[in-house]
């Protein structure tokens, strides 16, 4: 789990995936991953998953899930590998119902899975006793106890018109000063004969850096007599 | 010369801006290598300073602690950073100073 510590640009077009704690087994099941970093993979299970009722050793220092923490889910359509770990696994409902912990791997032939396990994220919702081990206190943070949420886009932004004025300091304005910004959005304007320039349309919820420029002087030509 | 008369305690500038215009090597101090680089771009030996550009932009909502020295405090970053934008921001105002010009007769259009 992330927790996002500065605004998202708002031209990024993100979505945010719903999740739900419905503990309803799924008919079918679809995890979207990026396997060894290549570019984006969805892998479906047409069938059912199913609570897994044993214990998973994951060996070394990763240690054992305790029986009935994982959904096991046997791909149809795809595969996963390394890399893939921590992907969601969508129910039908399009809601994160888990997130890729590992599973195994046909050894003769590793385009078949022979089970891929994901942590529950009903069990995730209140695992352990404090923030550090639990979604609860960081998706409800008003303690409603919902079951479950749905996705949505990211909000568009609305936009902003930023805009100054560059003078000499004892007060002359600055025509065709070349200011930049730079940020959540890339632009230059020059000023206007009053030393006056704006930017419009400027997505809300980023941060942003105005810089003026000097002009460029033209290399002297040199005369010699 | 009145860059000479500061340096001398004759006559000293009456704005920050105007100090830190005389910086011209950008030493964060007033100089006579700074009275020497100032000519030598007048007089065409250099084109243009070394190590400054002829405008410097600086946040005009800066305040100095002590107008006298600007120097004995960081310089504001020449540049205005906004954070989260939430609304219409109106207030990015910069001033320029011209390296070198302490009398303010710098034409602002070149």
């Amino acid at each position: 789990m992330l927790l996002k510590t500065s605004p998202l640009p708002g031209n990024y077009g993100l979505y945010f995936n719903g999740w739900t704690r419905d503990t309803t087994l799924p008919a079918y099941t679809t995890f979207i991953h990026h396997p060894i970093g290549d570019i984006k993979k969805i892998t479906v299970d047409s069938g059912s998953a199913v609570i897994h009722p044993q214990s998973i050793n994951w060996q070394a220092q990763f240690g054992i899930s305790p029986p009935n923490t994982h959904w096991k889910i046997i791909p149809d359509y795809g595969i996963f590998q390394p890399g893939s770990s921590g992907s969601p696994l969508f129910g039908p409902g399009k809601r994160i119902i888990g997130q890729l912990h590992g599973g195994s791997i046909n050894q003769g032939d590793p385009c078949i899975i022979n089970s891929a396990f994901f942590g529950r994220f009903d069990h995730s919702w209140n695992v352990g006793g404090d923030p550090g081990t639990r979604l609860r206190d960081w998706l409800d943070p008003n303690n409603l106890n919902p079951v479950s949420q749905n996705g949505y886009p990211q909000p568009i932004a609305a936009t902003f018109t930023i805009s100054g004025n560059i003078q000499a300091h004892w007060g002359a304005p600055m025509k065709n000063v070349k200011v930049q910004i730079t940020g959540g959005a890339a632009a230059t304007v020059y000023t206007d004969s009053l030393g006056d320039y704006k930017f419009e349309g400027i997505p809300g919820g980023s941060n942003y850096t105005i810089t003026p420029f000097p002009r460029q002087r033209r290399p002297e030509r040199r005369q010699h007599f | 010369m009145l860059i000479s008369k500061h340096i001398l305690g004759l006559e000293y500038f009456d704005s920050p801006w105007k100090i830190i215009a005389s910086d011209a090597n950008r030493s964060n101090s007033v100089t006579t290598f700074d009275v020497v680089e100032i000519r030598k771009v007048i007089l065409g030996i250099f084109n243009a300073f070394p190590n400054n550009s002829s405008w410097r932009f600086f946040p005009a909502f800066f305040s100095f602690s002590d107008p006298t020295a600007p120097f004995n405090s960081p310089l504001p970053p020449e540049s205005i950073l906004i954070t989260n934008l939430q609304g219409n921001y109106t207030g990015a105002n910069f001033k320029g100073l011209k390296t070198g010009d302490v009398n303010n007769t710098a034409n602002p259009d070149e």
